[in-house]
């Protein structure tokens, strides 16, 4: 038996949870404009970073933790003093920030801007300037390329070599960090990516979509390793650390659903084996559909953040821990007597 | 915020469910009682009997550094040390079962613990402990039950007069945020409600083909039904300023938006409850 | 210089005949249009020729006005045929089709034609008079049509149609099925049905409809019927019905399309057509009843089979068609003229009344009934025997709100469900009227009940049947299930069941939602379900068996039937749509298709005592369906051998069971290792380029320091429900 702790600081909807690199911190913000910064461990509330006027759609922390960042629907980006909570820099910009996402070195962060009106959306590369005043101008613009849907979400790959973008119809796309140059595309899903997270060396990563699936595909070839289905939309997925596993979070809309009970939505987080692509377990608690699942990145524990307001961060047993496929247990064995040999 | 049944804008949840209560035990553990509704739409009150543990652990020393760093935002002025109820509750005991055979397993879990609500759910006899109502005890003369002594402890602390017990939200330590703060921001001076909208239009389309171009929005919300999740046609649209909500009303009033005429006008304040 | 090139040029020499024959004036052809010749008219003196004239220009120019008429006499007779004129071809055309075949009386049938007809094909010359003979295309083999019977461990086919594909399986039962043919993208345009004996299957097209067979399931027909909605069978599987909203059109008759096109110039504006399978032609077609024309859900089926196809029969207004389906002529060339017919049945089987010989096929029978009519008719429901159209019963019934007719499937006994009101029409409630047939008289004997029957359903082979009732309460909340599931069979008097039955409930479970009753096709078994109705979110199966042997019978003396019911599953099911037994009787499928809603799309697999065998969450699921069995050809001496010696056919299928459970687990291993490998191996790769790269991640030298932590822990826990 898991007890999870719920963390009930929001009112509204969440938006993203996300753990800093130690995996003691963990953020979470939400639709109500204020984001929080919380122990892991035991789930106290360090404390919140007030100043948005709209929904914060994303956040993330640089690696030493110093940092915060925060992309919002009221039109602007801000930085934040990790440890006292103080705005550092705000930019006002042209249409809502719908991901931000820090680089492995802290040094920059990009953001992916919303398309609204005549605006078109774009992906955008700002400094992090930790001594002195924050440049206004981004030093990398990639703008949705013509023929292609608007970019909905954004990370670094591998040595901050590229950066791959997940689009609302379903693309995904790969372009130069540096240059911005772009690189290659495939269309792994038939509807919006609503996320895509790394594997921790960043060398593949896992989309997931309104089409119900939720796929993994490498950096280097884009191709598509590995495809987890499900009965219904996914809002997010994650890569576990340590176990072969991979977390999937979603659930129909209230309006596509008929009655009350809530395993009818499939509020649920659901396990896969990342290799197998069985579904292998399901966690439920949630009273709407999950809006994002993030894992503690030494693969202790796991928090979602749900529709319902809450999120719910869960600490493994070490059942999960020890439990392991046939298959694995012989593979694992093999190795063992093989390295002895050698 | 009160947990939101499925198929529910948290907007419409009424605020039947009451307040949660903590109450300090003499033995230095703490009572919590909170309440949700479960999936039928039932109330389900939870009692909680809570110790807080001191443990030590080995930690990075960024994490240590971390562990010292005082509290900020609206954390500011807290005194609690350790996980604040107000915003952490250790939540009800969820079952991971890994297996490729997850769904039978998880059935015959099911059904064990619908055997488990049976038992849990047996009356005590206060008098007695035996499996009868109190007022049904065989040995209610004999064994003389005192209603008011026993019955205050069984009853969890309920019953007002105990002493140091139980403190209602508005009065607690920072509890005027919690049980004031709904009222506060619920600012309906932006507010619009809009009615006569077709059934199949949803937020997303009211948001962006109507209100969007008059200024930046602060919420929409439409009303669904509880049961089916169906529009009622009516919903509430909150703009930052005044300014923009009254260029929505103008414009938008009166206009024809799939197949019926929206009707928009300002939201009234709710009567206080 | 072009003057001397004129000159030059005799104008015999020029050939004009492109040009001739490109301005000739066809006016023969324009003319002959017009006429019609008619034949077998009556030969009659001189004298009176003016008087037939006379009554042969009525009757032509009920068909248009007549411009001419011309009736060749010779010898002071008449010839017995005549030229009829109007003033347009379309006349002629209409005369032709309305009117050859005519009777003028009893010894005189007109035959009418065109002329423009007896032109092209009667003159000498314009058609060959040597034979041709047709070209028969080369046989093509159809591969054994009933194959899969031959599977040697008897498993059951079925096809699941998901997305645009439509796969066919074998049931492995726990296993996941096995694919028969690769399964098809875009095989059907809306869904796929088996011929009642399973031998086709049927796909739809905007075409038509095409069958499939034979152990590849290889294309064997093609119906030709554009934009074809509804298709059905006749009961023994012979003919074919399908239905098209597009009425049919024939192709010019001059093009060639018109050669290859299965209708003739009849059925032009024909919506319903009937298919002889074993030819693929159409054998009758009738244009859509105007009535129906504007319903939009279509009555279906449209035509009913007796349970031999030897008769069909199509409902009319006040009237009943009853075709003998050897020439697809209505019996005794009449209608059956029945006031106000609402709705009828044949009988699923070869009826054995009373004075039948037992040694020959039954007797066919239908059953129908008819509203009150004014306040001189009462309703009746009456039992016709076919072709005599002989009515051997008629039960008359007072304050009739509906009928439904309920055949036991031997044809032993028929139910009519009659809802009926009160006088004040406020409330309904059921009578249920059993038509004993082989009884003497065909005695009827009525059970009144106080609610309103929703569904009713006979035990097949059997003389049990389930009802639901639905409890009237005016003041209760809809969402309060008040479904009553009820068991009844016949009344045990003195030790045996009377002849003549008496039938009582022997069981009933109140405060449900069920609204389904399948029984299985071997009987015994029956699945009660709630399918997914407008309210109902808790949608569920349960199984009975109505002759338990676990348990001692309920010892309730005074309810005395032959049968020991129990529940023996119950399962919630939330997304339930469809279910359906096998053939067989032993698997339940158990379905929620993505035409009704989007919920757990999918499909279960049950055994007959309820243990759930299979799930499989599919999305965008659409449809099961079992393919079914031709009757088994074993004898009844057969059959008791194999019940007799059913320990050691059973010990063989265990192993068989066994065996195959471990192959399936095998394959799943090595699948499982391949995968492995193969992940194993990319992330080597991977973590060696980052190596290269300098990128791979190094491990922390580590600083660490001891805190301390506040952490909260649960004592204890309650959870009370609060009214």
């Amino acid at each position: 038996m898991m007890r999870p702790i719920m963390l009930k600081g929001h009112e509204r909807s969440l938006t993203q949870v996300k753990f800093n690199r130690e995996g003691d911190l963990l953020l979470s913000v939400a639709k109500d404009r204020v984001a929080s910064v919380w122990y892991s461990s035991n789930g106290e509330r360090l404390g919140t970073f007030i100043g948005h006027i709209g929904t914060i759609w994303s956040i993330d922390i640089d690696p030493e933790s110093e940092l915060v960042v925060t992309g919002s629907a009221d039109f602007s980006a801000k930085l934040w003093n990790a440890r006292t909570g103080e705005c550092v820099h705000t930019w006002s910009l042209p249409s809502p920030v719908r991901r931000v996402e820090f680089n492995a070195t802290g040094e920059k962060f990009l953001m992916v801007t919303d398309q609204v009106m005549k605006q078109l959306g774009s992906i955008e590369v700002y400094p992090v300037n930790r001594s002195g005043p924050q440049a206004e101008e981004p030093m990398l613009t990639i703008t949705t390329r013509e023929g292609f849907a608007k970019a909905t979400v954004a990370g670094w790959s591998y040595g901050g070599l590229y950066i791959i973008a997940g689009h609302a119809d379903g693309t995904i796309s790969k372009y130069d960090a540096k240059t911005g140059e772009f690189l290659a595309s495939t269309k792994p899903h038939t509807e919006t990516v609503s996320d895509l997270q790394f594997s921790p060396d960043g060398t593949y990563f896992i989309t997931s979509s309104r089409d119900k699936t939720a796929h993994i595909l490498d950096v280097d070839g884009l191709q598509m390793l590995k495809t987890y289905e499900t009965d219904a939309p996914m809002n997010s997925a994650a890569i576990t650390p340590v176990k072969d596993f991979v977390i999937l979070g979603g659930g129909q809309d209230a309006k596509d659903v008929t009655t009350t009970s809530s395993k009818q939505g499939k509020f649920e987080a659901r396990f896969f084996h990342k290799v197998f692509q069985d579904e292998i377990g399901r966690v439920n608690g949630h009273f709407g559909p999950l809006n994002y699942i993030a894992v503690h990145p030494q693969g202790t524990s796991y928090a979602s953040g749900g529709e319902d307001g809450y999120v719910r961060l869960h600490h493994f047993e070490k059942s999960y821990f020890d439990f392991l496929y046939d298959v694995e247990r012989t593979a694992q064995a093999t190795a063992s007597t093989q390295t002895e040999v050698n | 915020m009160a947990e939101v049944a499925k198929g529910q804008s948290w907007a419409d949840v009424e605020d039947d469910l009451p307040s949660p209560q903590v109450i300090d035990n003499k033995d230095g553990t703490k009572t919590v009682i909170s309440y949700r509704l479960n999936e039928a739409g039932k109330k389900i009150k939870l009692t909680q009997k809570v110790r807080e543990i001191k443990v030590t652990e080995k930690v990075n020393k960024g994490v240590a550094q971390r562990r010292k760093w005082s509290k900020f935002g609206d954390e500011k002025d807290s005194t609690t040390i350790g996980p604040d109820f107000r915003t952490t509750q250790v939540g009800t005991a969820v079952e991971l079962v890994l297996g490729t055979s997850w769904r039978g397993e998880e059935s015959k879990k099911e059904e064990e613990k619908k055997l488990d609500v049976v038992k849990a759910t047996n009356v005590k006899c206060r008098t007695c402990d035996g499996n009868h109502f109190t007022s049904k005890c065989p040995f209610k003369d004999t064994l003389g039950a005192d209603p008011e002594g026993s019955g205050a402890h069984d009853d969890g602390g309920e019953s007002a007069g105990a002493p140091g017990a139980y403190i209602a939200p508005h009065l607690r330590a920072g509890g005027s945020k919690l049980g004031g703060r709904n009222f506060e921001e619920r600012d309906d001076s932006t507010t619009l409600r809009v009615t006569q909208l077709n059934e199949m239009v949803d937020e997303d389309m009211i948001r962006e083909e109507l209100f969007a171009p008059f200024g930046m929005l602060r919420r929409v919300t439409l009303v669904r039904d509880r049961e089916t999740g169906q529009s009622k046609g009516t919903a509430y649209v909150a703009y930052e300023t005044v300014e923009a909500a009254q260029k929505a009303m103008e414009n938008l009033d009166g206009r024809g938006y799939h197949s019926l005429i929206l009707r928009v006008e300002f939201s009234k304040p709710r009567p206080a409850r | 210089m072009p003057s001397t090139v004129e000159e030059d040029i005799n104008i015999d020499d020029i050939d004009f005949s492109d040009l001739e024959s490109k301005y000739a004036v066809q006016e023969s052809d324009n003319i002959l249009a017009n006429y019609v010749v008619v034949d077998g008219a009556p030969i009659a003196p001189e004298a009176k020729a003016e008087m037939l004239k006379k009554v042969l220009n009525k009757l032509f120019s009920t068909i248009g006005k007549v411009k001419d008429m011309h009736m060749p006499v010779a010898d002071g007779k008449t010839k017995g045929f005549l030229f009829v004129e109007y003033f347009k071809p379309e006349f002629a055309d209409a005369a032709v089709k309305q009117l050859n075949g005519k009777k003028l009386d009893v010894k005189h049938r007109l035959l009418v034609n065109k002329l423009s007809d007896i032109e092209k094909y009667a003159v000498e010359g314009h058609v060959t008079d040597e034979f041709q003979e047709p070209e028969i295309p080369p046989f093509k083999e159809t591969g054994y049509l009933r194959s899969w019977l031959q599977d040697p461990t008897g498993r059951d086919q079925f096809t699941l149609q998901m997305n645009d594909v439509v796969g066919v399986y074998w049931n492995k039962a726990r296993q996941p099925p096995e694919a028969c043919v690769e399964p098809r993208a875009h095989w059907t345009s809306a869904f796929v049905k088996y011929s009642p004996k399973g031998s086709f299957l049927f796909s739809i097209h905007p075409q038509g409809v095409q069958a499939w067979g034979g152990p590849d399931y290889a294309r064997m027909k093609r119906f030709a019927h554009p934009d074809v909605r509804l298709i059905d069978f006749s009961a023994d599987g012979k003919f074919l019905v399908s239905l098209s909203p597009s009425p049919i059109v024939l192709p010019p008759e001059d093009s060639p399309a018109r050669a290859s096109c299965p209708f003739g110039p009849e059925s032009e504006g024909h919506k319903l057509v009937i298919w002889d399978l074993a030819t693929g032609l159409p054998a009758r077609t009738f244009p859509l009843p105007p009535q129906l024309e504007k319903e939009k859900k279509m009555i279906w089926p449209l035509v009913k089979w007796s349970y031999d196809d030897k008769y069909c029969a199509r409902i009319g207004p006040d009237a009943l068609a009853v075709y003998e389906t050897e020439t697809f002529q209505l019996v005794d060339k009449k209608i059956i003229k029945i006031e106000g017919i609402m709705d009828f049945e044949w009988a699923p089987a070869g009826v054995y009344l009373a004075n039948s010989k037992k040694n020959e096929p039954g007797e066919h029978l239908l059953t129908y009934w008819t509203p009150e009519i004014n306040s001189n008719q009462t309703a009746r429901v009456a039992v016709m025997q076919i072709p005599s159209k002989e009515v051997l019963r008629t039960v008359n019934l007072f304050q009739v709100s509906d009928c439904k007719l309920h055949w036991q499937d031997q044809g032993k006994f028929l139910c009519v469900k009659v809802d009926r009101h009160t006088k004040s029409k406020k409330t309904v409630f059921t009578n249920l009227e059993f038509f004993q047939l082989e009884e003497k008289g065909i005695p009827v004997e009525k059970l009144e009940l106080k609610d309103v029957v929703v569904n009713f359903a006979w035990e097949p082979k059997g003389e049990r049947f389930v009802v639901i009732c639905t409890v009237d309460m005016p003041n209760v909340s809809a969402a309060v299930p008040r479904n009553v599931v009820a068991f009844y069979g016949p009344e045990i008097q003195k030790g045996k069941i009377n002849p003549q039955k008496k039938w009582t409930e022997f069981k009933s479970f109140d405060k449900k939602r069920s609204n389904t009753i399948l029984w299985s096709p071997k009987g015994r078994f029956v699945a009660v379900a709630t399918v997914l109705g407008a309210q109902s979110s808790n949608s569920e199966i349960e199984f009975f068996d109505a002759d338990y042997d676990g348990d001692k019978k309920d010892q309730d003396a005074k309810i005395n039937v032959n049968a020991n019911l129990k529940l023996v599953a119950q399962h919630e099911y939330a997304g339930l749509t469809d279910l359906a037994w096998d053939p067989s009787g032993r698997y339940l499928a158990a379905w929620s298709s993505a035409w009704r809603h989007k919920i757990e799309n999918g499909y279960r697999l049950y055994d007959l005592a309820g243990h759930l065998l299979r799930e499989d969450l599919i999305d965008n699921f659409k449809a099961f369906e079992w393919r079914p069995r031709p009757a088994s050809l074993l004898t009844a001496a057969d059959r008791k051998k194999v019940r007799k010696n059913l320990k050691e056919y059973s010990a063989q299928f265990d192993e068989l069971d066994a065996m195959e459970a471990d192959t399936a687990l095998r394959e799943l291993i090595l699948l499982r290792r391949r995968l492995l490998k193969e992940w194993t191996s990319w992330r080597q790769t991977v973590v060696e380029k980052l190596a290269e790269l300098g990128l791979d991640q190094k491990e922390e030298t580590d600083n660490e320091e001891i805190i301390e932590e506040i952490k909260e822990e649960i004592l204890e826990e309650t959870e009370e429900v609060i009214e």
